[in-house]
């Protein structure tokens, strides 16, 4: 019996399709929110899915952890097993299978850990704003009034965050991808914003995944990109400094667009809802920059 | 007449009215669904009498088609997204929209008065519609759902007049600070359930202490973060009779006149059953509620992350009746003792990682939750997140033969037995072959067919199951598929099965819900045999990566597939990344 055709079967039998699908109450889900359990890894940001093929030979790639994402370089491979991992001295024969190109991945910063562990979006994202709420109390101005007289009063006998419990002193490294477009770009991108650290790496980030893998969209996109190849490790990220034909901007959770560079970093995961690398012309509302209006002065038929 | 067949006699002497009053007496959905294949006659009273339906996935039939089975709906449930839509693995825009469904009750006139929604898509103007189109509406349930904003629920809260039910579970809501709270008129005395814990944004105070003080039959009440803890002591006063209660911000000086209130008004809040929130907390304030403490059945403390282990346990310890527990692992496992010794009537608990990313410090192991296991006779529900776990550990507890969910998350996922360096196949065997009612299971640590192996053979009665990084060949998920016959909903990560495994017996996915495969061996070549052959499944891939369908040949292997028994084909609001084979 296929699609809606079953008028002219007897009404049992659609019945019986009807209730197959109309089934009684999941074992799985009482009246409780759950946090259901799956286990999973798989690579996911800038990269996508080539790095995904690498890395299945094993299939298994290693977990990649808070220690695994590298500040400035990536950590030496037997370092990262054994702080990270159980596998290291341990029976061979079972584990070897299951170790992968990991470590390619994680010197590849902008690599992530999808879904793991296995805990809803919504209590990861919990915990990575209480973490910052506690960081940046004094610049939050949402808190109410009263809320600041009282946590002031205990600010200094720790109020709670989820990491300040335990011995681990790392900020807690959830992923939290939010979807970046780029004007000239059909395709958007996703990255995950509590990889990078500051400003500069994520834009630093956001450059190697658009303006290094597409062709060029204008021409000051391949003039961008020579300028990469030879400056590539020395210079500031232009989309944050102004000197590019591009600006990096945000929408925020009100809905409104604002450039990128504003607001502490540490408060600025908790804000963005997305991320638009816009052409500064169409900028409007953010003030053009100096250097901007002089090459156009500069362009001007004379 | 009186000679003629009995099937005739049975059928018409009772007149229909009778019998749909006999049909209200039955109220599970699967003895419904019996009931209404024994004659054409019983098909349609009870297709007229049916109120209540449950639909495990929303795409597995169309709304117009299921208000035509069932015209007097009032309440309906509906699951959207995939399960593993949770942990970020399905992208935005997937699908679970619940606007067509609301459209269409609304254009069939449905009567509606409850929906209860988890992981769907429920737009600002679904949310207007539905506030306008069910003037009888009273009960709303969001779980672990986006796409609204407080503009939707200012809708909700001034349109619904005999509204009784807003319970809104840890969903993603964009909070745009308006006086959505203000919005309940003040004729709106009905109320016994609100919960807006998830929501981020300020809420007007004023306006929540009269909607609390004016709703006498209020029994529910969950805060959010920003109600700070004055505000909460002068909802206390207000409403004594509550049952169940979310604080927001419990923070605040023990020294405080705001404290001292609070301790009287807790004290007459003597129905207080079910506490949660202290989303914000300062320590060394707890003992103000150890008043409330010796009532309560369900506590959860998963959000509290300022509490330590120590405040825990003293607090635990007035909780003797505590059936239900929600806890985070920095109570480590010595304060599981002592929920082992407190709290015998324990029947669920969960204990969630405080460090989740740091998989060798997780404060509990192996022992906590032995400890719990032999204390707590009555113990049925497990969700525990650990750093390691022993075979000898899982046969112990075992012993505990009463599990109808066991989900057992090793954060570090192919951990094998830190002991032994054995994978965890025995230990797993002994739970799905004591635990005879087990209907979930989720499984970590290092494992081998073997285990596959047993619960092909044991969990008979399995309808929930959720893989990774496990087995070693096709035969796992085989050994899976031939023996648990009951199974519903199959989920798979970064396990080694592949075409030969999904195509062996494609007739068993007719028989359940949905099966989900990611990173596994599957090729697009074995998921459009599939399809082809199985008219009655949607078999979907969805594919993050640039390649499109036609450059991505039939010896690769998907990255995600999902697929699932539907009535009526193809949806129609798939994105382009999702390809419908």
């Amino acid at each position: 019996m296929v699609n809606g055709g079953s008028e002219s079967g007897s009404t049992s039998s659609v019945s019986r399709e009807d209730n197959m699908v109309v089934s009684s109450e999941d074992s799985s889900s009482p009246d409780e929110s759950e946090l259901e359990l799956g286990l999973g890894l798989s690579l996911g940001g800038g990269g996508g899915s080539k790095m995904h093929r690498a890395s299945k030979c094993g299939q298994y790639a290693r977990i990649l952890t808070a220690q695994d994402f590298p500040s400035s370089s990536p950590p030496p491979p037997s370092s990262s097993s054994s702080s990270s991992f159980s596998l290291s001295g341990a029976n061979v024969t079972t584990g070897t299978k299951r170790t992968a190109d990991s470590v390619a991945a994680a010197a590849n910063g902008s690599c992530q850990v999808a879904g793991w562990p296995p805990i809803r979006a919504y209590r990861m994202n919990s915990m990575v704003n209480q973490a910052k709420a506690s960081v940046t109390e004094g610049f939050n101005s949402t808190t109410t009034e009263n809320c600041r007289k009282e946590t002031s009063m205990v600010e200094n006998s720790t109020i709670g965050s989820y990491h300040s419990s335990g011995s681990n002193t790392n900020a807690s490294r959830t992923s939290l991808f939010v979807k970046v477009k780029m004007d000239g770009i059909p395709i958007g991108r996703k990255v995950d914003l509590n990889a990078p650290e500051s400003y500069e790496k994520l834009a630093k980030t956001l450059e190697e995944m658009f303006l290094e893998t597409t062709p060029s969209a204008n021409p000051a996109g391949s003039r961008a990109r020579q300028h990469d190849v030879t400056n590539k490790t020395t210079r500031h990220s232009k989309l944050l400094d102004g000197s590019y034909d591009f600006v990096l901007t945000y929408e925020d959770r009100e809905g409104d667009w604002m450039l990128v560079g504003d607001v502490p970093w540490e408060m600025f995961g908790s804000l963005v809802k997305r991320l638009r690398i816009v052409r500064k012309s169409e900028a409007t509302g953010l003030a053009p920059r100096t250097e901007e209006r002089n090459q156009r002065q500069r362009r001007k038929p004379v | 007449m009186l000679w003629g067949s009995r099937k005739t006699i049975n059928m018409n002497y009772f007149p229909d009215e009778v019998l749909e009053h006999v049909f209200d007496f039955i109220t599970s959905h699967k003895d419904r669904n019996s009931v209404s294949l024994v004659c054409k006659s019983w098909y349609k009273i009870e297709k007229y009498s049916r109120q209540r339906v449950f639909l495990g996935n929303c795409y597995a039939i169309c709304p117009e088609r299921l208000i035509a089975r069932f015209p007097e709906l009032k309440s309906l449930t509906l699951k959207g997204k995939p399960h593993f839509a949770d942990f970020n693995l399905v992208p935005d825009d997937w699908g679970g929209f619940l606007y067509p469904w609301i459209k269409a009750m609304a254009k069939s006139r449905i009567g509606l008065e409850e929906l209860k929604l988890k992981r769907m898509v429920v737009s600002d103007e679904s949310l207007e519609l539905l506030s306008k189109s069910f003037p009888n509406f009273k009960s709303l349930v969001l779980v672990s759902c986006e796409g609204f904003t407080t503009d939707g629920l200012a809708a909700i809260a001034s349109n619904c007049r005999f509204l009784r039910e807003l319970d809104l579970q840890e969903n993603e809501v964009e909070d745009h600070r308006g006086h959505w709270l203000s919005c309940f008129p003040e004729s709106c005395t009905s109320l016994v359930s609100l919960n807006f814990a998830c929501l981020k944004g300020e809420i007007n105070l004023a306006s929540l202490e009269r909607l609390v003080a004016r709703s006498t039959n209020l029994k529910s009440l969950r805060l959010n973060r920003a109600v700070p803890f004055d505000t909460l002591q002068r909802l206390l006063i207000r409403a004594p009779q509550l049952v169940d209660l979310g604080t927001g911000s419990y923070v605040h000086d023990p020294s405080s006149e705001a404290y001292n209130k609070f301790k009287a008004a807790i004290q007459s809040c003597n129905s207080i059953r079910s506490l949660s929130g202290f989303l914000e907390v300062a320590p060394r304030c707890m003992s103000a509620i150890y008043p409330i403490c010796e009532n309560l059945t369900f506590l959860n403390l998963s959000y509290a992350a300022g509490l330590q282990s120590n405040e825990l346990t003293k607090l635990i310890q007035h909780c003797r009746k505590l059936q239900r527990l929600w806890i985070l692992d920095c109570i480590g496992d010595k304060g599981l003792g002592v929920v082992a010794s407190t709290c015998k009537e324990l029947q669920e608990l969960r204990v969630f990682p405080s460090n989740p990313f740091d998989a060798g410090n997780a404060a509990v192991t192996e022992e906590g939750l032995i400890l719990v296991s032999e204390g707590c006779p009555k113990l049925n529900s497990l969700l525990y997140f650990c750093q390691q776990m022993t075979n000898a550990a899982l046969i112990t507890v075992a012993n505990c033969t009463n599990f109808i969910r066991f989900r057992l998350c090793i954060l570090d996922p192919i951990k094998p037995d830190p002991v032994t360096n054995q994978p965890l196949d025995e230990g797993f065997g002994a739970i799905v072959r004591s635990c005879k009612g087990l209907k979930r299971l989720s499984l970590s640590g290092l494992l081998t067919d073997q285990v596959f192996y047993y619960i092909g053979m044991y969990a008979k009665k399995h309808e929930m199951l959720s893989i990774a990084f496990a087995g070693d060949s096709d035969k796992g998920m085989l050994y899976v598929l031939n023996g648990c016959k009951k199974l519903r909903k199959l989920e798979i990560r970064d396990c080694p099965f592949g075409d030969a495994a999904l195509l062996e017996d494609m007739g068993e996915y007719e028989t359940m819900r949905s099966l989900w495969m990611s990173t596994c061996d599957v090729t697009l070549g074995a998921c459009k045999m599939l399809a082809k052959k199985m008219p009655n499944l949607n078999v979907e891939i969805i594919n993050e990566s640039e390649q499109t369908e036609s450059n991505l040949d039939d010896s690769q292997k998907v990255d995600k597939m999902y697929l699932y028994r539907t009535l009526v084909g193809h949806r129609e609001d798939a994105p382009e990344f999702v390809w419908l084979l």
